[in-house]
């Protein structure tokens, strides 16, 4: 039987891009008996759950109008080189 | 081949006809960038002007999008790279989580405490506290694993798209990856258990 030591450190076979299935049977084993491992998975996949939904702050009003200034600089450069 | 009669107009292949406007690059785009490069540097001051870099980059190479990767994924190519150069000449190493992520077992393997059940689903709508922690925890993550963990969890690229953008194998990626979300856990788990509570 494998520990939950190395349960923990084989977690990331059970979430994301799927792995083969027979790297995660004796996981999968061991986490139907042991109550503390599926707690421990369950934060890991909540951690990632979480991690997915962190907000896009707005930009910062100082960096909003350098980079509108860029865009106008190029777009002053592109109407000269056509001009 | 194909030949080009004197005259003929060439269409413009698929990929630039659908390129939207710099505009709209900018405005759609400059968001997640510097939300990115913000993550990757764990300074706002720093991440204005890299994320300024960055938009200075992509004016001057867009002409040479080839439409060889998605129009997101290459402008965090730019973005990885720029803030990663800016973060090696500044050199500067703030407080980090312990990089080691397995210490918390008993000798025999099994875990040394009762690990805490956590929540149900979350509300959709995070508190904004929520997203003050993880910013912070992900702030605290060793620049190794803090860069896989950022472009994989929170930009939701792939294990492959990363390695390429990093230069790593596949397999140091997950390795990594493993190990910040080990170390997000261990610094989200209060939370989850407030929220429990």
């Amino acid at each position: 039987m494998i520990t939950c030591r190395t349960v923990v450190a084989r977690l990331w076979k059970l979430v994301g891009e799927a792995e083969p299935a027979s790297d995660r049977r004796s996981l999968e084993r061991h986490l139907e008996a042991c109550p503390s491992c599926r707690a421990y998975l369950d934060g890991y996949r909540l951690t990632i759950h979480v991690c997915k939904r962190l907000h896009c702050p707005p930009l910062p009003d100082r960096l909003a109008w350098r980079l509108r200034e860029l865009l106008e600089e190029e777009r002053g450069s592109k109407k000269g080189e056509s001009d | 081949m194909t030949t080009v009669s004197p005259g003929q107009v060439v269409p413009a292949p698929a990929w630039q006809e659908e390129l939207p406007s710099l505009e709209r690059i900018f405005t759609e785009y400059a968001p997640r960038i510097y939300r990115l490069v913000r993550l990757l540097l764990g300074s706002d001051a720093d991440a204005e002007d890299v994320t300024q870099q960055v938009f200075l980059q992509v004016l001057r190479k867009l002409p040479d999008f080839r439409g060889e990767s998605t129009l997101p994924t290459w402008l965090n190519r730019i973005a990885v790279n720029t803030a990663l150069t800016f973060r090696k000449q500044r050199g500067t190493r703030q407080k980090r989580l312990s990089a080691e992520p397995l210490d918390e077992f008993a000798a025999d393997g099994i875990h040394a405490a009762v690990v805490p059940r956590v929540p149900g689903p979350l509300p959709e709508a995070l508190a904004h506290e929520m997203h003050q922690l993880i910013e912070a925890a992900i702030g605290r993550l060793p620049d190794l694993y803090r860069d896989v963990f950022v472009l994989v969890d929170v930009e939701e690229h792939s294990n492959q798209e990363v390695a390429d953008m990093l230069r790593l194998s596949v397999a140091a990626v997950k390795s990594r990856l493993h190990r910040a979300r080990l170390l997000m856990r261990k610094a989200l788990t209060p939370y989850f258990e407030e929220t429990a509570a």
